[in-house]
Formats: C-alpha cells, structure tokens, sequence
C-alpha cells in the first residue's frame, strides 16, 4: 500500500478551505457577540451588563414577574401574529389574482407594490401618520390612533414580502394544472385549494415567516402609528422594541432584557435546526428518487 | 346544482382575478394616498395652503444639506464595508466545497430574529466597556452598529446569486490560463453584480434612514436624515419633516432608475428563500 | 372560466380576531380579561356594583410615587368616600415634545396631564386647556361628594405662597388673543432648577490640575462649559430648551455680571437705586429675549448707553448658536435621561442637570458608587420652572375627578411620600414637608436621634429608627448596634452622647439642656442656618430653620485666575435653592412664534457633524465607484464590439470560402 501523499494543488485547496470557514466563523462570531455577552450575563443577577456577580437565574425569575415586560411581550407577539397572518392572506389573495392580469394593469400592481419594499420606515410610518391626522381632522373627528392604526402599519410593512414571496411559486406552477383540474370536473374553488394552494404554499410560508420577523424587530412604525388597545388596555400600546428603546434612552438595557434575549435566541436556535434537518432529509429523499428512477 | 345558475352564484362566481382587489384596494388607501399626502404636505404650509417655504428652507440651510452629505456618507460606507465583508463570506457559503453545512447559512439571518433595539442596546453597552464608547468614537461605535446590524441584509442575496455562479466557466476559464484575480474581475464579479446591487439597496437607503442605531450608538452626536425627521416630526414641524421624506423619496426614485435593469429579490435579502 | 368566491368567507375567517376590539377610551376598559390576568390568577376581575368612571392621566416617566402607589391610594379614597369605582389609566412621556405630539395627533384624549410652565403656555395658545373651577363653581362640579372634609382644597391651602406667586405672575396668551395667568389653568405639580450635578473628585479634573476645590468654584460661572480644561468631560441634555437656557446664559454673561454686580451693590452703575425686584425682572428680560425683544434693547440701552448695539432675533440666535456649537464640540455626548446615572459611574464629570436628577444622582453616587457629587446654579442665574396639572379640553373631560386627584396629591402627606419617592421638589408647603426635609437635611435629626444605615438604595437611603408608638428613638450613646427589625438586622448608630429628651428648640445633653448653637460648636460640627421661610410662609406653626451641614464655604481660583468664594451645595441646595439665589432665577417662557426658529439653530447645531474628512472620504469613494462601472462598463462594451467584429469575421470568411 502506497501512503497517498497530499499533491500541491491538494494542500492548496485545503488550506483554501481552512482559511475561508475560518473566516465565516470569524465573522459569525463577531456578529453574535453582543447576543452572547446577553446570553452569558443572562445568568447573573447584576444590574450593570458587564458585571458577574455568580450564577443565578434570578433575572428568569423576574422576567416572569414583571408585568410591563410579559404585557409588552404579549403585545408584539399578538401584533406579529395578527399582522402577519392580514398580510398573508391579502397577500396571497393580490399574487394569485394579479398573476392572472394583463401584462400592462400587472405591472402597474408590481409598481405599487414596490413601493414599501423600498420606502425607508420612517417615511412609511410619517405618511401613514399623516394620513391618520388628516383623516382625524377632515373626515371624521373621532378617528384618532388606535390599535387597527398600528395593525395597518405593521400590514402595509410586510405585505409586499408576502406577495413576492408567493409570486415566484405562482411563476414555477404549470399552468396547465388548474386548467386540467377544471376540466376533470373540479369546481374552481376546489382547484383553487388543491391545486394552487399546496403549489404555493411553500411560498406562503416562507412570506409569513417573514412578515412575523418584520413585525417583531419593527420599531420606527410602532412607536409612529400606535395607540391604546391589546394588552396595554386603555394604555398606548407598548412593543418590546419601544419598551427597550425608552428605556436604553435612560440607561442601560433592563436587565431581563438580557434573560428574555436567551430565551428567544435558544427558541429560534432550536427551531432553525429541527427545520434545516428536516429540510436536508426532504431534499435527500427525494435526490436518492431521482436517483433511483434514472438507475 | 340548481343554485350554481342562479344569479346569486353569478354574483359571486368572480374571477380569480379578482381576488387581487382587497390587495390593490388596501395599497392604494394605505400606500399610495399617504406618500401622495406626503407630497402635498411637503408643497405647503401649516394651513394647508400651496408653499414652497419647506422646500426654500431645505436647500438654505447648509445643516440640513450637511445631514443629507452625513447621511450619504454613513449609507456609503456602511455599504461598502458590508459588501467587502459578505461577499467573500456569501461566496464561501455557497462553495459546496468549501461549506456543506446548511445550518451555517441559516445562522448568519438569525439575529434578524432577536430585536434589533436589544441588540443595538448591547452593543452600545458593550463598545462603552471596551473604551469606544459613542461620546468619545460616535463615528466607529455607530458604524459598527450599523454594520453588524445590515451584514445579514447584504450576505443573503449575495449568497442566492452565488448559488448561480456557473462555476464550469470559471474553471474553464482558470484552466484556460487566466489568473484567479482575472477570473474574479472577468468571470465572477460580472456574474455577481445583480447580488451587490441588490445587498447595496438593501443597506444604503435604510441606514440613511435608520433612527435607532445612530442615536443610540452616537449618544445623540451623529444626526441622519431619519433622526432629522423624527426631530422635526416630534416638533410639530411636518411640512419641513414631509419635505425631508420626499426627498428621500426622490433618491429612491432615481436609485430605482439606475438600478432597474437588474432583477432585485428583495424577498431573498431579508432572508425569505431560505427554507 | 368561472370562480366562485366568496367574500364572506374571508370576513368569517377575521371575526375572531375582531375579540381584540379597540378598548380606547372605551368606560368599560377595566373588565377586560387581559393576557396578563390569564397567566396570575390572583388579579380577580371585579364586578361593578358602582359607577365605574375613568381619569386619564398622563404625566412624565417617574413622576409620581409608586411604592406607596399614590394612585392606588387615590382610587380607593375616591371609592371610600364617593362610593364610586375610579379607574385611573395612567400613562408616562419622555418629553414635552412626545406629549404635545401625541395629543395632537389625536392618539388619545386625558382628563390630566402635567406639562412644564412653556408647554402649559403654549398649550393655552392652542385652546387644548380647560380651566380649572374654583370656590362655589368647583363644589357645584363635585357631584358624587362635594363635603369639604373629605374634599379640602388642600393645593390652596397648601400650595408654596411663593411659588403660587410666580404662577400667577406668567401670563397664557390664549387662541382669542386675550391672556390669562397660568394659574387658572394649572396647578403645580414640582418645581426646581436647572443647573450642574458634578463630581469635584473626577479622575479627569484632577489629570488636568484642577483641585476640587477649584472645580466647585469654576462650576459657578455658566462658561465653564466653553474653557478648554474642561473639555469632554460634561454631557448636555438633548432637549432643545434646556440646552439653549445654558447657551443664552454664556452669551449674555457680561450682561449677567453687570446686573448681579448693581444688586450686589444696591445701585446702578449710573449711582442710582437698584431693587431686588428690578434685577429679577431684568434677568427676565434676558432669559425671555427672543420673545422680548424690545424690552432687551432697552435693557441694553440702560448698560451700555446710547452706543449699545440693538439686538434683533436673529442676532440673539446667532449668539446662542455659536455658543451651543461649542458646548456641543466640547462636550463627552447627548443625554436624554441617562446623565444621572452617567455622572455617578464616571461617564461623565459634569451633566447639566434638573434639581430634582440632581438629588438622585447624589443619592445614587453616595449609596452605589461611593462619589460625593454636587449641585451648582451658576451665580450670575439660572432657569427656574414648574411643571403642573392641566385639564384637556375635550368633550369627555372628567373634570371632578381630575380636580379631585390634584388636590388629593396636594396633601402635604401626598405631597411628602411623592417627594421621598422621586427625588424632585413638590409645589406644596406644609408640617409633612418641613420633618422631611428635616429628617433629609436637618443637622439636628443626625444630632439627635438613631439612624440605620441600610446601605441599600432601593430601600431607602438612611431612615431613623422608631419605636413601637412611632416615634423616632433618641441617641443613647451606646454607639453602633445591630437591631432586629421585622426579622432583618440592621446597623443603627445610637451616638456618642446621651440625647433623650432633645427637641429641634433645644438638645439636651447627658441630661443638660442646652442650645443647638452651643452645641454644634461644641462638637465643632460645621453647620449654616438656612431660613425657608420664603417657601414654607405660613403653611408652618413653627420656623421654617434648618440646620444643613453640607453646604460648604470655598476659596479658590475662579475661570479668570482670581480667588474667589462661593458656597456650594448638595443635595439640599438642589431642593431648595438659597433665598439669596431666588432673584436671580428666571422662568424661559414659550418661544411662542420664534420656536421654529430656535429649532432651526438647535438642528443646525445637533447636525453639524459634517466635517471636511467625511467629504473628503465621500467623494473619493464616489470617483473610484463611477470609475469603477465606467470602466466596467467600457470593457463590456469593447468585448460586445470585438464579439461582433469576429462574428461579421467568421460570417464573411463563411460566405467568402462558399464563393
């Protein structure tokens, strides 16, 4: 037996290799570092980030006990929820429907729905404001912000991402499919449900997905279009992100904040795992199919 | 069977594309007539009458020209440094021989689900123990925000148009005899450029804009076009304020005329492809 | 091809959604079954036997007591005695700014708000206000309980005379161009000043070859903010008008120093008489130039003769704007309400400060951080304001309860554990008041009675040791002992010296009666009689003395290389300013029609961090980006034309073999 002797060109490559991933977990880490250092302090008590003072869980316990947090947790989480799922649905409804437009009303709708993809928040926020004012003071008087103000920001942000999301399945889907299920003698509401849907479901998803990350990291419209209702009662409706930003304005970040980040952070980690598993063994499965039938 | 002729199921036998009609209906009232009230209220005055005093006074005044000049500055360079980070990191991400781990992908969009105000707090916390606190380093600590912030906006679509490098002409063309530096700038920069101009609008006009990060991390030293509006917003001064929005407005539009002939995913970018 | 759809469908699937309905302004908001109340049980959802109304408050971020939770306590005094079922919804702002925003927007309506004495001024000139009712029209407005017992008119019965004074003497102008003092409209709530919380002791000033001393005497002249020494070592507030008070102090200085110098003295320069009145309504005049420009001509006239230069607005601006760059230049950064707590972890050195931070600061550094900070109100004057209690004017306005809950929470009682609380000075008098101040600052409490150190700030600094009647306990000269209260045990310094039977008349040592003066000297513990009177004036049985021994006398170098000596103070001094200082605060009213002027300067100022380095920068980068896609660009095309030449090459090299 010969001992392989790595050539040139194999060093060359490995070396290659070893550098890059070094270099994209260089990166990763120092993208993560301040969620790690909230992820390790989360297990002390001390008030000021940066200090050890032993290992506790303390700050999980309080997490639970404050009642401003859990209320403006809740908030985000029904928002996010409710918002997402307006947008969705709209959203699918625009992509299947406009799909079926002419070439010139359907690029007047991509227009449109350019429009918040590249508006910058603060400027969609401003106008929907303004808008809500101009209906308070010329329209009708007792229109004033409110939850549903809040809830159309949040739409108007990700509903565009929804309809891109599921335009592309739309585009892959063969359009013969729908026609043939008609004419099987399948009512269009059936052939609408059992054979778009599941076509564009994928798409759906992965819009809702992202409709729920828009909603929850958003701030700028928040803090623009709320008003009282949900939890906060008769209170102005409090987010996790106006919570935190009025409360970093004073000082440092509230301590749960730290307990809260780790929760979230372990819940996403353990979610992207089972799902990138089970996306890879999908994939897999039916690689080794395509396989076999080409066998 | 009776019911499907009656003129009741004509009513509401509509056609599929109709189903696109709540979602014009609510674009058009909650996109479309508010940026045109923007408009309107950056052209008048505080009775509503026509004016061009919002306007007069944005290009008079040399600190509203210097927060556009600072604003573009912060959007260029959190750009750049974006694009030079991510585009090797994208690239390596979609070698499969360099990575074949799905997850590790999957990591580099993850913050975008932890709060951003709770991350920026702890960045700023974490710059002040480490001696670059925005007092004394507005200008690194509130880059640094920015960029940590936007580096997942930028290496998404690089990586899907990575994923679509043909990677036999490169080879191809590396066995031909051309060195790898013309390979990159012939072959793989050309193949990529719909990715850059797509992470670079996903960066630019947003940290232009941004509020957040920069008076968090500057500790209130560094003023972009978005804290400028939020300013004049909370002042009372909205027509000064909607005339600042239309001109971000214009920037996009003129961004969007440049740039148009490149397809954009913005969908990809914020990392909806992904699974 | 047909489709049937149908529309309600989709309205079904939102309905149960629709369960989430607005509760804004809504009377029932109380019962709702939050998601709250579905994780703790405990939070039982009341049934309303009673009227069930709602007061919609809305005040400042940590403004009111919570621990006793004043606004329990008001809910259940109205449900004692009114028998009926208050719900207060409370809500907080950051600034006057939000809250003027958001009412105007429309966001929500409320029965109470406590803005500060401009944003009240220019809320009356919007016709947002509702006045408040007094004598007969206020008892007529009491339907549910009009009894004077349960219901005094504690805030005219105990409202500081003084201040009630400044608040009737700051006119409104309102929407029909009439005015009115701002006490029809208002009713204070806290009152203080704007000055510098400092640390003496700062690692940075003592690098630099200040001593401490040398700092607690430059501190007193508003310019200290432009000399070179102190460079980033101050944060400024990031509030336009706080800011700016301090920018127009510095530009008016020499002006300043004439007026103190002729008070001082008691005459003009020209010889005549000067009055205390006269030089409080000249730094008045300076404070509220850019609304009284007139005025400040002929003010300048009288200083500097017929060849004073005439000031316009724009001049004023201009001077305060070069003025807030360098202050903006020179200092570590912004702050909205993180200084008081940048100051005591050494942030910072110096933070331009409300008294009323200024008192938490100090606590926070004595107690956490162990730094002994300061309070300053530069001698040559300073801003003075008042934040109170205003009615919107809104169809729905509750004005009973909202009258009531002002005069509840202007109880002397109130009114103390809200000062305990808070740190911030109320607007009422009264025996409640004096013994905490007493107990905070008085010389003698310390002289006589037993204090526990609990060394813990959330539970209070430093509390007396009571007995089981109540009373405080007297020193009995056993020196430090632990006790045991509620199971906890505590350090409590019961003295050197035998104190029982002492009073704040006379303290009895060892059983000998003496006097206070005798006393202190004897102990050669340093302290200054300070008189209130100007405050507690008849609110009070007794005197309005204190004995405080933290205010210090020091010499040393001032800004302009001379010896100088000021008194300097702590946290008391923030409290309660000395009655020497009193004519040389001013009120800053609302800018009125010059405010988005004074804006403008303030952005221009918080913008100008262009510098020639970011240009520079910019347009290299933007020549080497156009480059870069020219070059691009011509290279593709010179591959598209070479593509083409060839084609057209081979194509006539094809037709050419043919032939």
């Amino acid at each position: 037996m010969v001992r392989r002797v790595r050539t040139l060109e194999e060093k060359k490559t490995l070396a290659v290799r070893v550098g890059a991933n070094f270099y994209i977990y260089l990166l990763l880490f120092l993208m993560y570092v301040p969620v790690l250092a909230l992820v390790i302090f989360s297990f002390t008590g001390s008030v000021n980030f940066g200090t050890w003072s032993g290992f506790s869980f303390e700050l999980y316990a309080t997490l639970f006990q404050d009642e401003e947090i859990m209320r403006a947790l809740g908030n985000t989480v029904i928002l996010a929820l409710l918002s997402s799922f307006c947008s969705v649905v709209l959203g699918t409804l625009g992509a299947v429907g406009v799909h079926e437009w002419k070439r010139r009303s359907k690029a007047v709708a991509e227009s449109l729905t350019q429009i918040p993809v590249v508006t910058p928040e603060i400027v969609l926020a401003l106008s929907l404001v303004i808008m809500f004012v101009f209906l308070g003071n010329y329209v009708y008087a007792g229109f004033g912000l409110s939850f549903w103000t809040l809830l159309i920001g949040h739409i108007c942000l990700s509903l565009p991402f929804v309809y891109l999301s599921v335009k592309p399945k739309l585009l892959q889907m063969d359009p013969a499919l729908y026609e043939a299920a008609l004419d099987l003698g399948s009512t269009p509401r059936k052939a609408l449900y059992q054979v778009t849907l599941p076509a564009i479901l994928p798409g759906i998803l992965s819009g809702f997905l992202l409709a729920l990350t828009l909603s929850l990291d958003d701030f700028i419209v928040t803090s623009f279009t709320r008003g009282s209702g949900l939890l906060s009662g008769a209170q102005m409706i409090e987010t996790i992100s106006t919570l935190v930003q009025a409360r970093i304005k004073k000082g440092p970040l509230p301590p749960q904040m730290r307990a809260l980040t780790t929760l979230i952070f372990l819940f996403v980690l353990l979610v992207v795992i089972v799902v990138t598993i089970l996306m890879t063994k999908k994939r897999k499965k039916s690689h080794h199919h395509i396989d076999r039938r080409n066998a | 069977m009776q019911w499907k002729n009656s003129k009741a199921s004509r009513f509401f036998s509509l056609k599929r594309k109709y189903l696109a009609f709540p979602y014009i209906l609510f674009l058009v009232l909650f996109i479309l007539i508010p940026t045109l009230l923007i408009i309107f209220y950056a052209f008048s005055d505080e009775n509503g009458n026509p004016s061009a005093e919002a306007m007069i006074e944005f290009f008079s005044t040399p600190s509203k020209i210097s927060v556009l000049v600072v604003s573009l500055f912060m959007g260029l360079q959190t750009t750049l440094i974006c694009l030079l980070l991510g585009y090797p990191a994208a690239y390596f991400l979609a070698d499969k021989k360099i990575n074949k781990n799905a997850v590790l992908v999957v990591l580099f969009i993850m913050p975008m689900w932890i709060n951003f105000v709770i991350r920026t707090g702890a960045t700023r916390d974490l710059l002040s123990a480490i001696g670059l606190d925005g007092g004394t380093h507005p200008w690194e600590a509130t880059l640094i925000g920015m960029v940590q912030n936007y580096l997942p906006f930028t290496i998404l679509p690089l990586y899907t148009t990575m994923l679509k490098l043909d990677r036999a002409q490169m080879e191809a063309a590396a066995d031909l005899g051309c060195s790898p530096f013309k390979v990159f700038i012939k072959n793989v920069l050309p193949q990529s450029l719909p990715g850059i101009i797509s992470a670079s609008e996903m960066v630019f006009m947003p940290v232009m804009s941004s509020y957040v990060i920069s008076d968090t991390l500057s500790e209130g030293k560094i003023t972009l076009f978005g804290n400028s509006i939020y300013l004049n917003f909370s002042n009372s001064q909205w027509n000064a304020g909607s005339f600042m929005a239309l001109i971000f407005l214009v920037l996009i539009g003129l961004s969007m005329l440049v740039t148009r002939r490149f397809e954009k995913d913005p969908v990809a970018s914020r990392g909806g492809g992904i699974w | 091809m047909k489709f049937t759809f149908v529309f309600p469908l989709i309205l079904s699937l939102l309905v149960p959604f629709s369960s989430f309905s607005e509760s804004k302004g809504n009377q029932e908001a109380g019962n709702e079954v939050t998601f709250y109340s579905v994780f703790t049980p405990n939070i039982e959802i009341k049934k309303a036997p009673r009227e069930h109304l709602t007061l919609r408050v809305y005040n400042s971020a940590d403004y009111i007591s919570e621990d006793p939770d004043i606004i329990e306590m008001f809910e259940e005094y109205v449900l004692e005695h009114d028998n009926v079922d208050l719900e207060v919804i409370y809500e907080t702002f950051d600034t006057n700014e939000t809250m003027l925003s958001r009412v105007e927007t429309g966001s929500a309506q409320y029965d109470l708000l406590c803005p500060s004495d401009y944003m009240i001024q220019r809320m009356m000139r919007n016709g947002m206000l509702h006045p408040y009712a007094f004598g007969e029209e206020k008892t007529a407005l009491y339907s549910h309980n009009s009894s004077l017992e349960d219901w005094p008119n504690s805030y005219e019965d105990y409202a500081s005379p003084y201040l009630d004074d400044w608040f009737g003497k700051i006119e409104g102008i309102l929407p029909d161009g009439s005015s009115a003092p701002l006490s029809e409209y208002a009713k204070g709530y806290m009152w203080g000043t704007l000055g510098f919380t400092y640390n003496p002791y700062y690692d940075a000033f003592e690098e630099r070859g200040l001593t401490p001393d040398e700092v607690k005497v430059q501190i007193n002249d508003w310019n200290v903010l432009l000399d070179d020494t102190y460079q980033g070592t101050f944060q400024i507030k990031d509030s336009m008008r706080d800011t700016y008070s301090v920018a127009l102090m510095q530009s008016y200085d020499a002006e300043l120093q004439v007026l103190r110098n002729a008070y001082l003295k008691g005459e003009w320069i020209d010889g005549s008489s000067y009055s205390e009145e006269q030089y409080s309504a000249d730094v008045n005049t300076i404070f509220n130039n850019v609304t009284r420009v007139e005025e400040f001509n002929s003010l300048l006239q009288r200083i500097y003769g017929e060849e004073a230069e005439t000031e316009t607005v724009d001049t004023i601006l201009e001077k305060a704007e070069s003025s807030l760059r360098i202050l903006f230049d020179n200092s570590y950064g912004l702050e909205v309400d993180s200084g008081k707590q940048d100051i005591t972890v050494g942030r910072s050195g110096i933070g331009i400060a409300w008294s009323g931070d200024a008192v938490y600061s100090i606590e926070l550094g004595e107690i956490e951080e162990d730094v002994s900070l300061y309070y300053a109100v530069p001698q040559t004057g300073g801003n003075i304001w008042f934040d109170g209690w205003v009615m919107q004017d809104y169809p729905g306005l509750n004005q009973e309860y909202a009258q009531k809950f002002v005069d509840f929470i202007s109880r002397p009682d109130i009114a103390s554990l809200n000062m305990d609380y808070i740190g911030y000075t109320p607007f009422i008098a009264g025996e409640d008041i004096m013994s905490l101040v007493r107990d905070w600052y008085d010389a003698r409490s310390y002289a006589m009675y037993v204090y526990i150190d609990e060394g813990d700030y959330d539970n209070g600094y430093h509390d007396f040791l009571y007995d089981e009647n109540g009373d405080k306990v007297f020193q009995n000269g056993s020196g430090v002992k632990e006790v045991d209260i509620d199971g906890e045990i505590y350090e409590a310094d019961f003295g050197s010296i035998d104190m029982t039977g002492s009073s704040l008349e006379a303290p009895k040592v060892e059983g000998n009666l003496t006097t206070w003066e005798a006393y202190f000297e004897e102990q050669e513990w340093d302290v200054t009689l300070v008189d209130l009177s100007y405050f507690f004036e008849g609110t009070l049985t007794g005197d309005a003395l204190v004995y405080s021994d933290e205010l210090e006398e020091v010499t040393a170098e001032n800004l302009l290389g001379e010896m100088e000596t000021v008194i300097v103070g702590r946290g008391f001094y923030a409290q309660y300013p000395l009655m020497e200082m009193l004519p040389s605060l001013a009120v800053m009213e609302d800018y009125g029609e010059n405010n988005a002027s004074v804006l403008r300067i303030w952005e221009a100022v918080k913008s100008d961090s262009l510098e020639p380095w970011i240009i520079a920068v910019l347009v290299t980068e933007i020549v080497l980006i156009a480059g870069g896609v020219l070059a691009f660009y011509f290279i593709k095309r010179r591959s598209r034309h070479l593509r083409k030449t060839r084609k057209k090459e081979r194509e006539s090299e094809a037709l050419s073999s043919k032939a």
